[in-house]
């Protein structure tokens, strides 16, 4: 039952995300004004993204997903 | 004797990040990282630079140095003697944008006393219909040689090859949100210990009473496919100019039986030149290693005299061995992580510099609980770090 709970959430995700690529309308640069917000950015936090990952690789039985890893440490 | 030693498998695409449409600021950052559980301690100060020029080259390095506190059998003592070592890792990146397309390759290394690991990666990313799409792809290969360092004895155990492919998709959807789609697989050994070394070198297993070395198998194929969504609501405030959120969710399943689940969601909120962010995280690894045993109680015991086989693994060298792990990430188990980040943004210092009042200054502040054996073995961690980032 969760995992089928779990799938249908996945699935739905996906979903949303595909159906509203369809229906986007290109957005100019100087429309992004928030988008480009340092917050808002993805992969701008380099040295705290990698430690981050670096940590939960040491922890989690996971890896990758995020489009950055840490390594070469010996943290297994 | 805790944890750490042994394998990892270095990866480094995520330097391509650096350069790609997701940040191309000129940057030196100066990080201090702090990382404590029950065991284990680690101090990282990290140095971390990126510079454009006109010509679209783009240059980056990064040199960080670990400290690493913990209880080791390596230093000598069964328990509770702590132990330090230190790690150190460079990296080097160099990419070119022509026109839409940008181009990466990076080099890392990282040694310690018993670990040493080569990562080199290419990668390339388009952008398209007005950057309001991105499309990227990296392939890294890792090269690491594991070794045990005991009170006069030092040997090499092994050796682990690494080949990482991440593909990922960038969409702006509106002028509020921005949407992005990853997924990695990794193959991490190539199906003995002269490619596919991932034990510790230093866990031991209880088998029928006595210790016996962890032993895992030579491959590993791990898989990830990972969706985030940016949002931001404006607001009619110029001191708060909107509310930003971040969802995320990451799906993992590998070859050894491991699958989990990883929902997240960020706050952002500037007030001013303070901008307020909060983490919400839980890792839920529903599924663990088809190698795993434990007596019931939760803690890894082995009856009998052997291991178990691991009965997903996909690869013939695999399949028929019996192995051993007392690993507490192979088992299943809940964490979660809730963090605190202060940025503040340096313009009040504009009359003393103007390159100074570019900069930024964050601290944050995390704190990690987890449930059954991992509980046991590691405790609750504490995770902070201060950051000081100025344009170059």
């Amino acid at each position: 039952m969760r995992d089928c709970m779990l799938r249908l959430l996945v699935a739905s995700v996906l979903t949303l995300c595909v159906a509203t690529v369809g229906g986007c309308v290109v957005v100019k640069p100087y429309q992004r004004e928030h988008l480009s917000e340092r917050s808002m950015t993805p992969g701008v936090e380099r040295a705290e993204d990698s430690f981050r990952q670096h940590w939960q690789f040491s922890r989690e039985g996971s890896t990758g997903g995020y489009g950055a890893a840490g390594g070469g440490c010996g943290c297994n | 004797m805790t944890l750490r030693r042994a394998v990892s498998f270095a990866i480094a695409a995520g330097l391509l990040a650096g350069w790609t449409h997701t940040a191309s600021a000129d940057d030196m950052t100066i990080r201090g990282n702090y990382y404590r559980d029950r065991n284990t301690r680690v101090i990282q100060p990290v140095a971390d630079f990126t510079k454009e020029y006109k010509t679209g080259t783009t240059v980056g390095g990064r040199y960080l140095l670990d400290a690493i506190t913990s209880a080791s059998v390596a230093s000598g003592v069964s328990a509770d003697s702590l132990f330090t070592e230190l790690r150190q890792e460079f990296g080097v990146r160099l990419g070119q944008r022509l026109g839409p397309v940008n181009l990466g390759a990076s080099y890392s290394y990282s040694s310690e006393s018993d670990y040493w690991a080569h990562t080199a990666t290419l990668g390339a990313d388009v952008d398209l219909f007005q950057r309001n799409t991105n499309l990227s792809v990296a392939l890294s290969y890792g090269h690491d040689d594991v070794a045990q360092r005991m009170p006069g004895n030092f040997s090499v155990l092994g050796q682990l090859d690494t080949v990482h492919l991440i593909v990922g998709w960038s969409q702006v959807l509106s002028r509020t949100a921005i949407m992005n789609v990853g997924y990695d697989f990794i193959v991490s050994g190539f199906g003995d210990k002269t490619n596919g070394f991932q034990s510790n070198p230093y866990r031991l297993v209880n088998v029928g009473g006595s210790m016996s070395r962890e032993e895992v198998p030579f491959q590993r194929l791990r898989n990830a496919i990972a969706a985030s969504l940016y949002y931001a609501i404006p607001l009619p405030s110029p001191t708060v100019p909107f509310l930003g959120f971040r969802a995320a969710y990451r799906y993992y399943v590998d070859d050894w039986g491991i699958q989990s689940h990883t929902p997240e969601l960020r706050l952002f909120l500037p007030v001013g030149p303070v901008e307020f962010r909060t983490t919400g995280r839980i890792y839920v690894q529903d599924h663990q290693a088809s190698f795993w045993s434990d007596l019931g109680d939760g803690l890894p015991a082995y009856t009998g005299n052997g291991g178990k086989p691991c009965t997903t693994c996909l690869s013939s060298s695999t399949k028929g061995g019996l192995y051993l792990t007392s690993d507490p990430k192979l088992s299943i188990f809940t964490s979660e992580f809730l963090e605190l980040r202060v940025l503040l943004k340096l313009r009040f210092l504009r009359p003393l510099s103007a390159w100074l009042s570019e900069g930024l200054f964050e601290a944050s502040y995390g704190h990690m609980i987890n449930d059954r054996y991992p509980h046991r073995a590691f405790g609750d961690a504490d995770i902070a770090g201060l950051t000081f980032t100025f344009p170059l």
